[in-house]
């Protein structure tokens, strides 16, 4: 096991931030760790990273307890923080190498890895320039890369993707991929549901410093009860087509918000067509009409009562 | 050695602004060295100023001897003897002096009688003044012989008076066998780098402080298997070695200004003088660079501490026109000290335990400044990483 937390409590003053934090981490494992903003994601790096003492509880790292001086387990963790940390002063380059150089001490070992590092997130020709001639997106492939130069077994991700625009991000994500691919284990924290569906093996779910569920992604869902989820555009409609709605088969609930009808059902049950005839019979003016899947927003939502970016 | 290489890197990046500090200290330096030329006369050369004689008595020879030696001193102009002729030649400077020599004047004198020669000169003239040292010399001397040598003539007269002003000493300058000669001028100099030296390592170590304290990028480090006394190190290692390049840039700069007077015990004493607020300077720096947080503060707290150091310190005008209060509160400074030092090593002829004493006390005093400012600073340091780390 990479990654074994059990029982974390972390507090500051009043405030509980770890609450009998549980986390078990696999080797190969793209592990996504989701949770809306203080839900208490970075406390757990920062605790696993041994950056924060914590009140209670047990951190395992590839087998061994981690603490400020754990140096052989440190050695093979990179770690890419959610905010970009690099040095202003050093180029794209030596930025890279400076950091790569913390675990790496053999220079010319160290030049090969850098270049590596620098194809891999894709800024070739940007080895000369100064972090502060970088957009955003850049700025943040070469946060990346100071993190992984070192081609470490254990990458711990803290919401890289944060203000990234989506062709960097695709970018980024592949890039987790394929160093997973690699044989990396990955821990990835975010607060979008759509990464981590797309990305992870294995997802938990934190809220208020507490794993609430954990799994798979098609184990997430099916801890609740929507099975389906229909959403259709709709102009004026009362309370009786909404009454008739609710009495199809296994629906769960409906909504009628914003010109838009929210029908969702339990598994297996198939409203849509059931729907769109009523609809239609009525002459109810209707326009774009689909169906989708449960998202981790809605285990999320029915889970907590609130929206995973609340 | 990445934090030692990142440092250098950190520095290089504010070298425009530690060459502004450096070529301001050496342009005043040169403009005092310049206005301040010492106006001690090195080399002389004797005037001759332009004087006349009318001589009513008879050609002897002690009336030619005299004038032949006034000559050599002088230069001897003709003038036409009748007063409207003298009174032109004297208004005109064409001649300075007029002596007149009365008739008789030549056996009166042999024959130890009072008599004077009449003297006409330009008011307030200093070749007035000189001409007659030389007559007076002159017939002095020869009112010596005529008084205890019995029977002696004229010729004989001469010749000996001659003899006798003719005799040079040779003068030898020894004062300054041992320490310099220009002291409290090469002590202000002194007095003026602590200035440069502390404001640069200020700029220089706060700069690294700064960038390399920043919470993401030490999370970063602290994240890596580099250990806490490793890192510790290599920055110790850096900001010395960041010293003592500013310590040798200034004590080069002092070579380039004040030449070879440099080597000697004196210039030594400075160099160690230096070197100790350069020491002083860094730790100034490691408590300013663990207080402050953004590079506003630092341009501040560097400029208004490092001139409110050197005022109150004698930096730039000497201690001895700072008025009591000052020095009162100068004396819990180091840079005090520092001055203190110099302005001592500026007086030094001698360097026995006795004379040395007052140079050393200081030298310890700064260093028990520096070591205190450390510890203040590693305490900071230490309550700030631990705040920093409950932040993160």
């Amino acid at each position: 096991m990479e990654i074994c937390v059990k029982n974390l409590v972390k507090r500051y003053g009043n405030l509980v931030a770890l609450d009998h934090f549980d986390l078990e981490i696999n080797q190969g494992e793209v592990f996504g760790l989701l949770g809306p903003n203080g839900s208490g994601k970075t406390t757990a790096i920062n605790c696993i990273l041994a950056l924060l003492k914590y009140d209670k509880g047990t951190i395992d790292v590839m087998g061994k307890p981690m603490s400020p001086d754990a140096y052989d387990t440190k050695r093979n963790i990179g770690v890419v923080m959610q905010n970009v940390a690099v040095f202003d002063e050093l180029t794209v380059r030596e930025n890279i190498d400076y950091f790569c150089g913390l675990y790496i001490k053999n220079k010319k070992e160290r030049v090969g890895l850098v270049e590596e590092a620098i194809e891999f997130v894709g800024l070739a020709d940007y080895r000369k320039f100064y972090p502060k001639k970088l957009s955003g997106g850049l700025l943040r492939r070469l946060n990346i890369a100071c993190g992984i130069a070192h081609k470490p077994k254990l990458i711990i991700m803290d919401e890289p993707t944060v203000a990234v625009d989506p062709q960097s991000r695709n970018n980024i994500l592949e890039g987790i991929l394929k160093l997973n691919r690699e044989g990396a284990t990955v821990l990835y924290t975010s607060h979008y549901m759509e990464e981590v569906e797309q990305i992870c093996s294995r997802i938990a779910i934190m809220d208020k410093g507490r794993i609430i569920a954990s799994g798979t992604n098609s184990e997430l869902k099916s801890l609740i009860r929507t099975g389906e989820k229909i959403s259709i555009e709709v102009y004026g409609m009362d309370s009786k087509v909404i009454e008739f709605f609710k009495q199809l088969p296994g629906v769960n609930s409906v909504d009628y918000t914003d010109n838009k009808l929210t029908i969702k059902s339990q598994r297996g049950k198939n409203n849509l067509v059931s729907a769109v005839d009523y609809l239609k019979s009525n002459n109810i003016e209707f326009s774009r009409i689909y169906s989708e899947l449960p998202t981790l927003n809605d285990v999320f939502l029915e889970i907590t009562g609130k929206e995973l970016r609340d | 050695m990445q934090v030692f290489k990142v440092y250098f890197q950190i520095i290089k990046n504010n070298i425009p602004i530690l060459m502004i500090y450096i070529t301001v200290f050496i342009g005043i330096s040169m403009a005092f060295s310049t206005s301040g030329q010492s106006s001690d006369i090195a080399e002389f050369t004797e005037s001759r100023a332009p004087v006349a004689f009318i001589n009513d008595d008879n050609d002897s020879a002690l009336i030619k001897g005299l004038m032949e030696y006034a000559g050599e001193k002088s230069t001897i102009v003709e003038v036409e003897d009748n007063q409207e002729a003298l009174q032109d030649a004297l208004f005109f400077r064409e001649v300075e002096y007029i002596i007149r020599i009365p008739a008789g004047f030549t056996e009166r004198f042999m024959n130890g009688e009072a008599t004077a020669l009449e003297k006409t000169s330009i008011p307030n003239s200093t070749s007035g003044i000189y001409m007659e040292m030389i007559l007076n010399n002159f017939l002095n001397s020869a009112n010596h012989y005529i008084k205890y040598v019995n029977g002696i003539t004229q010729e004989e007269l001469v010749a000996k008076v001659t003899t006798d002003l003719t005799k040079e000493t040779e003068v030898v300058i020894s004062d300054y066998e041992s320490g310099v000669a220009n002291g409290s001028g090469m002590a202000f100099f002194f007095n003026f780098a602590a200035y440069p030296v502390i404001i640069i390592l200020i700029f220089g170590i706060t700069s690294f402080m700064l960038v390399f304290n920043d919470t993401l990028k030490k999370q970063r480090t602290l994240c890596s298997p580099i250990s806490h006394s490793r890192l510790s190190m290599e920055t110790l290692l850096a900001n010395l070695s960041f010293t003592v390049i500013v310590w040798a840039i200034m004590l080069t700069a002092s070579f380039v200004m004040l030449g070879k007077e440099l080597l000697s015990i004196n210039g030594l004493l400075w160099a160690i003088n230096l070197f100790i607020v350069a020491i002083v300077g860094l730790s100034i720096s490691f408590l300013i660079g663990s207080l402050i947080k953004n590079k506003n503060a630092q341009s501040a707290v560097a400029n208004t501490f490092t001139l409110g150091l050197a005022f109150l310190s004698g930096c730039f005008v000497p201690q001895s026109l700072l008025n009591e209060a000052v020095l009162s509160v100068g004396r819990f400074l180091p840079t005090y000290w520092y001055v203190r030092a110099s302005d001592e090593i500026g007086k030094l002829k001698s360097f026995g335990w006795e004379s040395l004493q007052p140079v050393i006390f200081s030298y310890l005093i700064q260093i028990g400044f520096a070591a205190a400012l450390i510890c203040i600073a590693l305490v900071i340091t230490r309550q700030v990483r631990s705040g920093s780390v409950r932040q993160a």
